[in-house]
């Protein structure tokens, strides 16, 4: 799940957890030129995917850098 | 030019206040506005006049509502303790005073037991948010729930130009209240308080630092929009944490620019008068604890990555302050309520222990699971109550501050009809400063 | 003898199955299918004045609606409680049942309803209702039917229930305010002090336990099909479900066959808790789909569902959530979708 807020899904118990960016804009960033924005958001799926193929047991945060 | 002799010079080094209290038992308006003797008479025609030239606004209307009167003041927008220092002394900085030594010490002088209230009609949107209702019942069962039942108060019925659109509005408003607030305040000048209390915080090596728990209360304002604000000397907060004395709220450094959800509203009265710093200052006196200071952040802050920011950067401040322990409370709800529980569990993680006060939003049945956050370091936290339970609200003989319930739990009813409302639009009904003894309970 | 007016869904009320889910609410005088095994438990006491039969669809889409249609069915069959289900585990129906509850707290008469433990209506029942639990499916019907029959039998008589009888129901935990002697400034100092102390204390607010679901294995995203769900509100231009911008009742899917992007002449966010500026300039901040597409182009991910799920979750009680989330999970099996990328404010 990728959540802006990341302390709401963890107090759900999501399992993975990719922090976004903002609440109003949370796979990017307006105030950026649009190719670095979608860099942004082509890095936080990429770590969506990358958590999709990780195993865990609990709760984990898969940070985009 | 610099000036050597700088008006501050006369108070020594001294970090030290002195709150005279001026008690306010009737509150009236008469032909000259004075305190004597525990009534406070305010001329409304030279107030006006004196709103009016120095705030913007285009009319505003002043009328009294005291405890037990069949009044509801509805469309609030703050409340402000009537205050002022004499001499030199700076209130409100960055609105009517500058920020310089003599905010947080010196002399100020309040009337205690009164407040000012700031009412308006303020329609439309500033980025998807409005102006929410704030209301207070001065008697029957909705009187339990604001602290401003039990306050005489003064209020300020604002008229506004058509042309001035919503943050104008706010802005022009929150300076009428503050105008008038020190104004007010003003007239105590040359008379005896009925009591002097003073606060200081202890020295380096003095027993109480020494010997006893250092406290320090982490106070976060916010930053919704320009609609919805608190403010830090007069400027918007930001997310790097500010040290503060606490005798600095009592001279006005945070004022409340906020309209949002009446419910949990931290208005400028409770910042100056703030139930929490009042609390640590009366444990301090029976030599319980040490005050280390106040934390001044922001909630609401819009990326998680701020909102870390914030978090680990106050706790390392409080880590600084020599903290053991921290008092955090905040604003509103939804998503402040994950600033709050990040800056708890920094702190918890830092080896300082907390205390968080929360309102609930438990639903009108109060069976609606807890709120949008919760860390599991949070194990002490204090309950403001449920905003969402509904009560019932008798008609009124007299409608103060507008015809009509407004923001997002508009209620149809005429505002002195009787009615039925999530105590939601109660005015500070659950206000996190902590001043009410509404509290939660599991059956 | 206690009038009782009975509520059931359109499966118990013998109409049909999930094809018959929009059924619209219906009212017939006496027992209905299981109420006639209901009726015959308690017929010392209480008899069954009237069965409603609503689908579960119709419940969900319009709950003002039927809430104030069944608030007028008790008046006019004068009805001195209200029985609804039992459920089971069918969420949709505990939901309908909540709802049918919510009705009679209205019009000031008792209500029990019967439903599992973990069906999303437990926590949407208002507080004073007596939820009477019972098995996961109707292979219980029996023995849910008596114990909800108990329970009756001591409301007719104004009898306390006994301490089996409590037992049976699912107990919640419900907050109620208080006045406290000290206020809260007071009680924080109080509190931290003991806690620094090392003293005991008690907290008034305890971190909710959701309860815990074993996270899902791990899969190979290029050999995958991912579906995009989220909970921020996008929907097609004009909103033609009209979903709703808070308290959402529905869940609803939308195809992007043939799109590598969300562009924000087709779609907008209508969700009512933020400010949805940034998002109806470019949708796909909200659902990722042009990085989606990209990469599905590149063989990264295996494959795209079709179509993507939103609903929105501004002031959404959690219970109506997990059913969507149930459901959303049926329909993506169905799709042999085996991973998710969910998205949320």
């Amino acid at each position: 799940m990728i959540s802006a807020i990341p302390p709401v899904p963890e107090m759900m118990g999501v399992p993975r957890i990719i922090p976004g960016s903002s609440i109003t804009c949370v796979m990017g960033n307006p105030d950026f030129p649009v190719s670095q924005e979608k860099a942004l958001r082509r890095r936080i799926v990429s770590k969506a995917l990358e958590a999709l193929e990780t195993r865990v047991k609990e709760t984990t945060y898969f940070q985009a850098a | 030019m610099y000036q050597a002799n700088a008006p501050q010079a006369h108070l020594g080094a001294a970090h030290k206040l002195e709150l005279c209290n001026y008690a306010v038992r009737e509150l009236r308006l008469g032909d000259e506005t004075n305190w004597s003797d525990g009534v406070l008479t305010v001329n409304p025609d030279e107030l006006k006049k004196h709103i009016i030239a120095e705030a913007g606004v285009r009319r505003v209307g002043i009328a009294v509502a005291r405890p037990g009167e069949s009044t509801r003041i509805v469309n609030i927008l703050d409340a402000i303790e009537p205050r002022a220092k004499p001499g030199d002394g700076q209130i409100f900085p960055g609105f009517l005073g500058a920020m310089d030594g003599t905010v947080g010490r010196g002399q100020t002088h309040a009337l205690n037991g009164c407040a000012v209230m700031v009412c308006g009609s303020v329609p439309g949107e500033v980025a998807s948010q409005v102006v929410s209702e704030a209301m207070v019942d001065m008697s029957g069962p909705g009187a339990r729930y604001s602290p401003f039942s039990k306050t005489l108060n003064l209020i300020l019925w604002c008229d506004f130009y058509d042309d001035q659109g919503p943050v104008k509005r706010v802005s022009v408003a929150r300076y009428a209240g503050l105008v008038a607030a020190r104004f007010i305040g003003a007239t105590t000048f040359e008379k005896p308080p009925d009591e002097i209390r003073t606060y200081e915080i202890p020295e380096r090596n003095s027993t109480l630092k020494n010997k006893t728990p250092h406290l320090v209360y982490i106070c976060p304002g916010m930053l919704l929009s320009d609609l919805h604000q608190t403010f830090l000397s007069g400027s918007a907060l930001t997310s790097t944490p500010t040290v503060v004395h606490p005798t600095q709220l009592m001279d006005g450094i945070l004022v409340s620019g906020n309209s949002d959800i009446g419910a949990t509203r931290n208005p400028t009265y409770f910042y100056q008068r703030n139930p929490i710093v009042e609390a640590l200052f009366a444990h301090q006196d029976k030599g319980l604890l040490a005050f280390a200071g106040i934390i001044v952040t922001k909630c609401l802050i819009e990326g998680f990555s701020g909102k870390q920011r914030s978090a680990y950067l106050a706790a390392q401040t409080a880590k600084l302050l020599d903290a053991d322990g921290v008092i955090i409370s905040i604003e509103e709800c939804g998503h402040a309520y994950a600033d709050l529980m990040l800056t708890c569990q920094a702190c918890e993680e830092m080896g300082i222990k907390t205390v968080l006060l929360m309102a609930e939003s438990a639903g009108a049945t109060g069976a609606k699971p807890g709120p949008i956050a919760f860390a599991e370091a949070a194990d002490a936290v204090i309950s403001m109550g449920n905003m969402d339970e509904l009560i019932s609200l008798p008609p009124v003989d007299v409608i103060l501050g507008g015809q009509w319930s407004c923001g997002r739990w508009m209620i149809d009813n005429m505002a002195l009809e009787a009615m039925e409302t999530p105590l939601t639009n109660i005015f500070a009904a659950n206000c996190q400063l902590g001043p009410g003894r509404l509290t939660g309970e599991t059956r | 003898m206690m009038r009782i007016i009975h509520y059931l869904n359109q499966f118990f009320g013998g109409i049909g199955g999930e094809d018959q889910a929009e059924y619209p609410l219906t009212v017939t005088p006496g027992p209905l299918g299981p109420g006639r095994l209901l009726a015959d438990k308690i017929s010392d006491t209480a008899t069954i004045v009237a069965t409603i039969v609503c689908g579960d669809n119709t419940a969900q889409y319009s709950p003002e609606h039927i809430k104030a249609e069944i608030a007028g069915l008790i008046e006019q069959y004068a009805a001195d409680a209200l029985v609804a289900g039992p459920a089971f585990s069918s969420g949709r129906y505990g939901l309908a049942c909540a709802e049918a509850a919510e009705a009679a707290q209205f019009e000031e008469i008792k209500a029990v309803v019967g439903m599992h433990p973990d069906n999303p209506g437990v926590n949407l029942c208002p507080a004073d209702v007596l939820i009477v639990e019972s098995g996961a499916s109707a292979v219980d019907m029996m023995a849910s039917v008596m114990r909800v029959s108990a329970v009756l039998n001591r409301l007719a008589k104004n009898e306390a229930l006994s301490p089996d009888e409590l037992k049976s129901c699912i107990k919640r935990d419900i907050r109620v305010n208080v006045f406290s002697a000290e206020n809260g400034a007071q009680r924080a100092v109080d509190m931290l002090l003991a806690k620094i102390h090392g003293k005991s204390y008690v907290s008034e607010q305890l971190s909710p336990h959701f309860p815990r679901v074993d996270p899902a294995p791990p899969i190979e995203v290029p050999l995958s099909k991912i579906a995009l769900v989220s909970t921020g509100g996008l929907v097609p231009k004009g909103n033609p479900d009209r979903l709703e911008s808070s308290d959402a009742t529905k869940w609803v899917s939308y195809s992007i066959a043939g799109r590598a992007s969300l562009n924000p002449e087709d779609f907008e966010c209508i969700h009512g808790g933020i400010d949805v500026t940034h998002i109806n300039n470019y949708p796909n901040r909200l659902i990722p789909l042009d990085i989606c597409s990209e990469f599905r182009a590149k063989g990264l991910i295996g494959a795209l569902d079709d179509e993507y799920y939103v609903t929105v979750g501004n002031l959404t009680p959690v219970a109506r959530c997990e059913q969507f989330a149930i459901e959303i999970t049926a329909k993506l099996r169905e799709k042999s979708v085996t991973g998710v990328i969910l998205t949320s404010s």
